[in-house]
């Protein structure tokens, strides 16, 4: 396994530290917490306010594919039957629920409960479906229609209707619970998790300095506490200290790389199962990703102004990959000016339809609007059978020596 | 002035596009392999989107006023935006329907969609869609949904090739030209033999856009007994209610009407539904029929396939490209029929 | 002349002692696989004669030849044959047969007489595609799968590895068994990429057994995820000119953790041979 040839971070070990007592408490110390798996975009909030512990099988796909274990995981979904061309990350969760003995971790703890939001994805319904066959679990889905308004704005049709199915996941989740809901609890759960997002924005911002103080592959693993953990005080607590330790790389003017030669942005999920190795092929040129589209993703910030309902539907539903084609142009014209950029690289994603359908269209209009040169790698984000590395370095090599 | 509008999905709201003065076609993937579509799709993506993109930028589909979408999968989702891009002095609208069927807010957000897509179409073409041009369209939709019904129970008189064709053509021509089916050839001779020896299969899948399945059906003597296919049964599945608001039936009608995989109503409602549609006709197998890449219908293909093999009914997994490869399909369909024959 | 490394040996059998003038069924079955074709003969349901060659470029032809080639050294002729059986990919061009039927049937009926009742799942390697087929006792089919898409557990895809390694075809199981240390499979099987890949590991030194190993190992390992995917049932059994090939039989095995029962004839000819049981059974109710 590649190792990383850029600057090691203090608060790793602390994130390290972090996600294993999330995992660890999932397996054996959630207390008689009911379990919820949940999607990388739902609500988490709610459930945290609720005293359940939320798991993340999307997550656990990221874990499966950096950890080499996705083909494995994915050969046993296919052996009962599902298609290897759907995404790697619901694959793996498949071959997970059936044979968690050899998945890693011994696999994810069985859900009491199932909430899945269409916000980033059409198959999050589809797996899920499937894991409420497999475990008998109530499933709960959270319809966030999709926006596809030049402006980013969605309908206030779209809003009442994830409006009232938040009341109704509320009332669902009491009756599985046999709990109330306190709106003080979900309040201060809400604030934890903005001051964690908005903590998270800073450090993301910082990269905005040359050179920048980190790479593409930190932003990656760093940004996992903000899936897993929002909304708890430690997940705060971590991006307070990470924010001071990139405060102070950036006083020090102190360089993610040896010497950052070229600026780039990053696009579509991260490549787990070839992480260090993938990205130490730029690292080769002295570029560095300053920052990309993914881990900005759960950059949202809620006011805690008026109603929360109100406020989650809008957060929840204008999730980036819930935005049109031209919304993702602008997104990725303005990191490209605001962060100084010399060119981006868009990662066509086998796995990931909603990410990818449309980038071949999106780098054009980007370097048309942005003069800066773009390139499409074809991966996938967790099953390393479709990654070719002499292909890969390749384009890489063509694309770098044309930035010179 | 053009007067058609294209739509890639049956749960598009064919009644609103026709009282607003248009012709809605069906825009189906074609039989030529596509050339400039690899610049806008990936080749992870199905032939549906590939080659129905393809066919716009040939400039075949020239005579459309405008492309409907309907919120299904997410490369349809992802194309609408990329056929914005492509066409941009074209109308371009995605009629994005909900996914949770069951839930109780979903009518209530259909309706205001609906009304949305009302006013998008009026405004675009300075128009009015007037709830009596509304009620006149249903009237005529659910006609022609009756008299493809009849036709389908009369299924055993014509052949697979003759029932694709029907279906081809219902999808692009007229709603108001609905005579053809009842005078189309039949041979009621071969429907009392089909019902006595033929095997008879369902198939199920997203849609059916070219003849090699059916007629390999044909040639190996097996009758289609019924089909879940969009633009097979699903397609007239259902009546729009003639009293009351137009728009609020028009809705009802999408949260009732028999599902595909991309909508949820419950988790067993198509496993139900694919038992019933065997046991009522005494089929006595299943085919699945589904494109490369198609990744909804392959959610539900292990299910599905478990709920027939609980019920000991022999089904077959089709996986096809944009054209079905006659020596590779013909093996496995014969092999199938051979098979259902001897047990 | 150059040796054709993807040759294998074309030959005929026939049975001693069986006096098939007093017979009262005699049927035949001829497979027209893409590789190869052959003719088996059967008189009252035991194997009297067969023949196994190369197919040409003109199916009926091969047929024929076959057939001529099965009967060359016996005293029976075409015309006192009863019912004929074509199947395989050619199946529609015996000109002499009386009927068809898939390669899969007939192997499943041909695996159950070569192997026995108690086999239940039949992985069939041939040529041009590879199936896994499920049976019950009677040599029925109960289900199948396919794989006619790439050339993984395909004689075409061996035949390009030997001509590319200069190896006899018949030698590369044993070959690709003799290796110090089993290596890592190829990571495509597809035959345009694996033949690239073969000569980039040539090329950095690797020894022929150890890129054979390599090549048999992804191939095993494609063939096996077949067999998941239909659930393996024992008695298992392997059909197809590949059975011959010991490096991938026994890499699927381990990989499966099932041994395949070992023939004591020519796997080739099940095919052919459950094509003349079957034009038995056809006879038998007419």
């Amino acid at each position: 396994m590649s190792e990383r040839r850029y600057k090691k971070l203090k608060t790793a070990p602390q994130l390290k530290k972090l996600l294993e007592q999330h995992y660890l408490a999932a397996k054996y110390f959630h207390l008689g917490k009911p379990i919820a798996w949940v999607t990388s975009g739902a609500p988490v909030e709610i459930v945290r306010a609720l005293d359940i512990f939320p798991v993340y099988p999307e997550n656990y796909g990221a874990l499966c594919g950096a950890r080499g274990a996705s083909a494995a995981m994915c050969q046993v979904a296919e052996a009962r039957v599902y298609s290897p061309d759907l995404c790697a990350y619901a694959r793996s969760s498949v071959g997970m629920m059936s044979d968690a003995k050899h998945a890693p971790l011994g696999g994810l703890p069985r859900p009491d409960l199932l909430i899945t939001c269409g916000n980033i994805c059409g198959t999050v319904l589809k797996w899920y479906e499937a894991a409420a066959r497999h475990y008998h679990a109530p499933l709960f889905i959270l319809d966030t229609p999709f926006i596809h308004a030049d402006d980013g704005e969605p309908t206030a049709h779209a809003i009442a209707y994830v409006a009232a199915q938040l009341e109704e996941l509320i009332a669902f989740l009491e009756k599985q619970t046999r709990r109330k809901l306190s709106k003080e609890k979900l309040l201060a759960t809400a604030m934890l998790s903005s001051e964690a997002v908005s903590l998270w924005c800073d450090v993301r911002e910082f990269c905005r300095a040359r050179p920048s103080p980190l790479n593409a592959p930190d932003l990656f693993l760093n940004m996992a506490p903000i899936v897993t953990l929002r909304g708890t005080k430690e997940c705060a607590q971590f991006y307070r200290a990470l924010k001071e330790e990139i405060a102070e790389r950036v006083a020090r003017q102190v360089s993610a790389l040896p010497e950052e030669k070229y600026r780039l942005v990053w696009d579509n999920i991260a490549i787990w199962h070839h992480l260090y190795r993938f990205y130490n092929h730029f690292v080769d040129y002295g570029a560095c990703f300053v920052t990309d589209t993914y881990t900005g993703g759960w950059a949202m910030r809620m006011n805690d102004q008026g109603d929360p309902i109100h406020a989650f539907a809008r957060t929840y539903t204008q999730v980036f990959l819930n935005q049109s084609l031209r919304v993702r142009v602008r997104d990725m014209a303005d990191l490209i000016t605001r962060f100084d950029v010399d060119g981006f690289v868009m990662h066509s994603n086998r796995s990931c339809k909603p990410y990818s359908v449309g980038q071949y269209d999106i780098r054009r209009i980007v370097t048309e609007q942005t003069g800066k040169p773009g390139l499409v790698i074809e991966a996938d984000h967790s099953d390393p059978r479709s990654y070719d590395d002499e292909t890969i370095r390749a384009r890489i090599q063509t694309f770098m020596e044309g930035l010179r | 002035m053009k007067n058609k509008i294209g739509y890639l999905c049956t749960y598009v709201p064919e009644e609103i596009i026709h009282a607003a003065g248009f012709l809605p076609v069906r825009i189906a993937p074609s039989t030529t392999p596509p050339t400039r579509a690899d610049a806008h799709l990936q080749s992870y993506t199905c032939c549906l989107a590939r080659s129905c993109l393809d066919q716009a930028l040939a400039g075949r589909l020239n005579d459309l006023a405008g492309v409907v979408f309907a919120h299904t999968c997410d490369t349809m989702q992802g194309l609408a935006d990329i056929w914005r891009e492509s066409f941009p002095n074209l109308f371009v609208e995605t009629v994005v329907g909900p996914v949770a069927l069951n839930s109780p807010h979903a009518q209530k957000y259909l309706v205001a969609e609906l009304r949305r897509f009302v006013a998008a179409l009026e405004q675009h073409f300075d128009v009015r869609v007037t709830e009596d041009a509304l009620r006149a369209s249903i009237r005529i939709y659910n006609t022609r949904r009756r008299a493809l019904a009849d036709f389908y129970a009369r299924r055993a008189e014509f052949s697979a090739v003759q029932w694709f064709n029907v279906m081809n053509k219902a999808l692009t021509t007229p709603p108001e030209a609905i005579s053809d089916r009842r005078s189309a050839t039949s041979n009621q001779q071969s429907a009392i033999e089909n019902q006595k020896s033929k095997i008879g299969v369902v198939l199920v899948g997203a849609t059916i856009d070219e003849p090699t399945l059916p007629q390999i059906l044909d040639d190996l003597g097996a009758r289609i007994v019924a089909d879940d296919f969009c633009n097979g049964a699903r397609y007239f599945d259902t009546l729009v209610a003639e009293e009351g608001d137009p728009i609020e039936a028009i809705a009802a009608r999408e949260l009732t009407r028999a599902t595909c995989p991309c909508k949820h109503r419950a988790l067993d409602d198509r496993a139900e539904r694919l038992l019933k549609l065997v046991k009522d006709n005494r089929a006595d197998g299943v085919i699945f029929y589904h494109k490369k890449f198609c990744d909804p219908h392959a959610w539900d293909y292990p299910p599905l396939a478990a709920a027939l093999d609980r019920e000991k009914i022999p089904h077959l997994l089709l996986e096809v490209e944009q054209v079905a490869p006659v020596g590779q399909t013909r093996v496995r369909v014969e092999a199938f029929l051979e098979m259902l024959s001897e047990g | 002349m150059p040796q054709e490394f993807w040759r294998w040996k074309e030959y005929n059998w026939h049975a001693p002692d069986i006096a098939w003038r007093n017979a009262k069924i005699i049927t035949a079955g001829v497979d027209v696989g893409s590789v190869s074709t052959q003719a088996v003969v059967m008189v009252d349901g035991k194997l009297f004669a067969y023949a196994n060659r190369r197919t040409g470029s003109s199916s009926p032809d091969s047929a024929r030849r076959a057939m001529d080639c099965a009967l060359e050294e016996t005293d029976l002729a075409l015309d006192k044959i009863h019912y004929v059986v074509g199947t395989g990919y050619g199946r529609v061009n015996v000109p002499f047969a009386h009927k068809t039927m898939t390669e899969i049937a007939c192997h499943a009926r041909g695996a159950n007489f070569l192997y026995g009742a108690s086999v239940r799942t039949v992985l069939d390697m041939g040529g041009q595609d590879c199936k896994a087929i499920k049976i019950d006792a009677q040599g029925k089919v109960v289900n199948f799968l396919m794989n006619d898409k790439c050339a993984a557990g395909t004689g075409r895809g061996l035949e390009v590895i030997a001509d590319l390694l200069q190896v006899p075809i018949e030698e590369m199981g044993e070959l690709s068994l003799r290796v110090e240390k089993e290596p890592e499979p190829v990571s495509s099987t597809c035959v345009v990429f694996a033949k690239s890949e073969a000569l980039g590991l040539l090329r950095k030194g690797w020894k022929k057994n150890d890129v054979l190993a390599a090549y048999s190992r992804a191939m095993a390992h494609r063939v096996a995820a077949l067999l998941k995917r239909i659930g393996i049932e024992k008695e298992f059994v392997i059909t197809g000119g590949i059975a011959k090939n010991s490096g991938i039989v026994t890499r699927l095995e381990k990989e499966l953790g099932i041994v395949a029962r070992k023939p004591d004839f020519d796997t080739q000819i099940a095919g052919a041979v459950g094509a003349a049981l079957i034009a038995k059974k056809m006879k038998d109710e007419r």
